[in-house]
């Protein structure tokens, strides 16, 4: 039936059209038909969706159709809505469980008159397993959204209750909008595209984020428990990462954060902001406590607070942080969201109506026990590498390297760069370094520099646990970033998830692109894979090849299809990080990129 | 016609053109940790404060396509009466402010030159467009983003005072 259906109907729609062309009107002669627009799904999973369309011929009401489905047993599903215009979609949702026969069949039937219906039988499957294991999901994103192209940070959390989301919230923050919203449950799932990616549609009900407030996100699993993700729809191109929330007890401790993005000018600045917040209960201490800051040039270091305040926890780990730096700081009070992912970390988002007025995101990592404990002997010897993104006094930037910390307060080790002008990777010539004991590494007079009179300088903030956070902070680059302790130079082969983000050529004006997906690197050292990718306004690419070879001469990756400027291979400096993850930078002059790999694990 | 008008401090530097330096090798770059063999291979002249210029003409021709080693952006090709400038005014112009850079159109460029791949910029600071005054980078070279109407209305701009960083 379904096929005699399908094939009839461009007939009858063809003769539907030649009649009303005609002005006979002898369609009222004509009896009632009615056939699928497309062949429904012979299959579907247990609880999942599938849209279905009727056409009804000859109905010179226009009634459409009612929509029923029938099995063996009480569950067969439902349609939503229940009834529907000719050629209108209804969605058909599968029972939760399996009904016995497994089979249902669906029915459109003619308003108009019931004796005319069409039918479909659907075997429903049994589901492939939920992509993630139950629980409550932090994630976040940084990248940019369409509105005027600003930078666009969100973070927030969702539940999985029995492989569906059952509820969450988020915030997000641009150059135009910003605020809390609560996930609906009804439109927000989780899934797994025909190539493989993790699916996570969310909404959020507000129209302005995401495409009329949903939001979707696609990514690659590193294990049960984490993604790395990017956002894959017409709204806006980010990254970021997706992990299971440990815990959502109150953040206690010594916190290293980092924020990027811009400041609250008409003029807008690049903004970046990092330090040390030392929480007990729910205040900061002032006295371990301490900010940084770039704003476009302008530099704030080693400031104190004269106020800080942590909310506690909501239901789902969301928690508010006030901070005012202290009078002649430069920097004005600031609000942070944040999202908690247990212990060793809180997901950031800037409070969109602070007195900052910025557009800020970032992340801060817990110390734990390592809490205002820092000596020398914490790092001395060891490596830092890092990626950031931001900006120098070229233009948009990506900075990465690595900073080995040497016992004679020396650096040495490399820094890359590239803002399309300059790029490349060499080694640091001169650099010092020394450490507070709330773990903030200060980094100085690091050339090769841009400037010939001012060296580069950072900061790292480091957690204790072979994680910090980086931050630039000189006159001539403002960065921030990720940064890890390398404890090896090997890439191992295996499956790694990817997650991309930079700045494309593909216009003047260089909107950002991101792409997440899966890859395999084997013996070699080549890589074979794709991505889901994006570039802010430009489009979406689903299932992008992505391959690229290894050249450890040049420390180079060589890598096809996360350009949309070039069909060739970009060059990629890369650094490793601990066997299991690499980080790498975009080093020629065709576009500017950072990304991370990290090993599938389960 | 070019004449010389602001001096800022800290406005544009030169990038460094180094040569690769062969280094203890303390930074696993790849396996075999070896550099990359050209780095900051920007061949940037150098450019003092007191370079900043303004350069008038009229818009011969607008540019929205990136030129591998050119500084990122829009750039405008300028005819003055001594010759043809290429300047660039970053990538964050306006829509309203790219749909005003017709051709014929009388401009004003503050900035400074910087030799880029073989070619000289001029890389703006500031355009003044029919006496309007628009700041393209601030007093350090970084570029500004500026807010649209929409957003200044739903998020009051910072002043010094009250928000923002300084």
């Amino acid at each position: 039936m379904r096929t005699r259906s399908s094939i009839a109907l461009p007939g009858i729609a063809a003769l539907t059209l030649w009649l009303s062309a005609c002005g006979n009107g002898s369609s009222a002669n004509m009896p009632i038909s009615v056939a699928f627009a497309s062949v429904p799904v012979a299959s579907l999973p247990a609880g999942t969706t599938a849209p279905v369309a009727a056409v009804v011929n000859n109905d010179n009401n226009n009634a459409g159709v009612r929509w029923t489905v029938t099995c063996t047993g009480r569950a067969c599903g439902s349609f939503n809505p229940t009834a529907s215009q000719s050629n209108s979609p209804t969605t058909y949702t599968a029972p939760s469980t399996i009904p016995t026969g497994k089979v249902v069949t669906i029915t459109a039937t003619s308003v108009s008159d019931s004796t005319k219906s069409v039918s479909a039988k659907i075997t429903i499957t049994t589901p492939p397993p939920a992509p993630l294991a139950d629980g409550t999901y932090i994630f976040h994103l940084a990248g940019e959204d369409l509105n005027g192209g600003s930078p666009y940070y969100v973070a927030g959390a969702f539940t999985l209750t029995n492989g569906f989301i059952s509820g969450g919230e988020q915030d997000f923050v641009n150059m135009t909008n910003g605020g809390t919203d609560q996930l609906i449950a009804s439109g927000c799932a989780l899934g797994t595209t025909s190539n493989g990616n993790i699916q996570i549609i969310l909404a959020t009900g507000n129209p302005n984020v995401g495409v009329n407030g949903v939001e979707t996100l696609r990514g690659s699993r590193v294990s049960g428990s984490r993604a790395l993700i990017a956002e894959f729809d017409a709204s806006a191109s980010a990254s970021g990462s997706l992990d299971l929330q440990t815990s959502k007890s109150a953040p206690a401790g010594g916190y290293a954060f980092n924020l990027s993005g811009l400041d609250g000018a008409a003029q807008a600045n690049a903004l970046v902001m990092g330090g040390i917040l030392d929480i007990t209960g729910g205040s900061i201490s002032l006295s371990n406590s301490v900010l940084d800051y770039n704003d476009g040039g302008s530099i704030g270091q080693k400031q104190r607070f004269s106020s800080g305040a942590v909310s506690a926890p909501d239901s789902f780990g969301r928690i508010t942080l006030t901070l005012t730096p202290r009078l002649g700081s430069g920097a004005p009070e600031f609000g942070l969201t944040g999202y908690i992912v247990g212990a060793e970390g809180i997901e950031l988002v800037e409070e969109p109506s602070d007195a900052l007025k910025g557009t800020l995101g970032g992340r801060a990592l817990g110390q734990g026990s390592n809490t205002g404990k820092f000596t020398v002997d914490s790092v001395v010897g060891k490596t830092y590498v890092y990626t950031a993104v931001g900006a120098d006094v070229n233009g948009l930037a990506t900075f990465a390297g690595g900073f080995a910390l040497n016992a004679d307060g020396t650096v040495n080790g490399n820094i890359a760069l590239n803002d399309l002008e300059v790029t490349g990777g060499p080694p640091i010539a001169t650099g010092n370094w020394t450490i507070d004991p709330t773990g903030r590494v200060t980094i100085s007079n690091v050339t090769p520099s841009l400037v010939s009179d001012t060296p580069f300088a950072f900061e790292l903030y480091l957690d204790g646990n072979g994680n910090a956070l980086e931050l630039g902070v000189d006159k001539t680059q403002a960065t921030a970033g990720n940064s890890y302790l390398q404890t090896t130079a090997a890439i191992n082969a295996g499956n790694y998830a990817l997650a991309g983000l930079g700045f494309s050529s593909i216009s003047s004006n260089q909107p950002v692109w991101s792409a997440a997906g899966p890859i395999s690197i084997d013996d070699a050292g080549n890589w074979t894979g794709f991505t889901d990718y994006t570039v802010a306004g430009s489009g979406l690419l689903a299932n992008a090849a992505l391959s690229a070879s290894i050249d450890p001469s040049q420390g180079l990756f060589m890598i096809t299809g996360l350009d949309a400027t070039n069909t060739g291979a970009d060059a990629w400096g890369y650094f490793p990080v601990d066997g299991s993850r690499s980080i790498a930078i975009e080093v020629d002059h065709n576009q500017l990129g950072t990304l991370l790999i990290e090993s599938v694990t389960q | 016609m070019r004449t010389t008008t602001v001096t800022r401090k800290r406005f544009f530097v030169p990038a460094l053109c180094l040569a690769w330096l062969v280094a203890g090798k303390a930074i696993a770059l790849g396996n075999d940790s070896p550099q990359p063999t050209s780095f900051f291979n920007h061949k940037g002249e150098s450019i003092t404060p007191a370079n900043e210029i303004t350069v008038a003409g009229t818009v011969q021709k607008m540019v929205s396509t990136h030129t591998q080693g050119a500084p990122a952006g829009v750039h405008i090709l300028l005819a003055t009466t001594q010759e043809i400038v290429d300047a660039c005014l970053g990538p964050y112009l306006t829509n309203h402010v790219r749909l005003s850079l017709t051709n014929g159109q009388a401009v004003q460029v503050v900035g400074v030159f910087r030799v880029s791949g073989d070619q000289n910029y001029l890389i703006a600071r500031q355009l003044i467009l029919a006496g309007q005054q628009i700041t393209i980078r601030n007093e350090y070279g970084f570029l500004l983003r500026a807010r649209s109407v929409a957003r200044s209305q739903s998020r009051p701009s910072r002043t010094n005072a009250d928000g923002g960083v300084q």
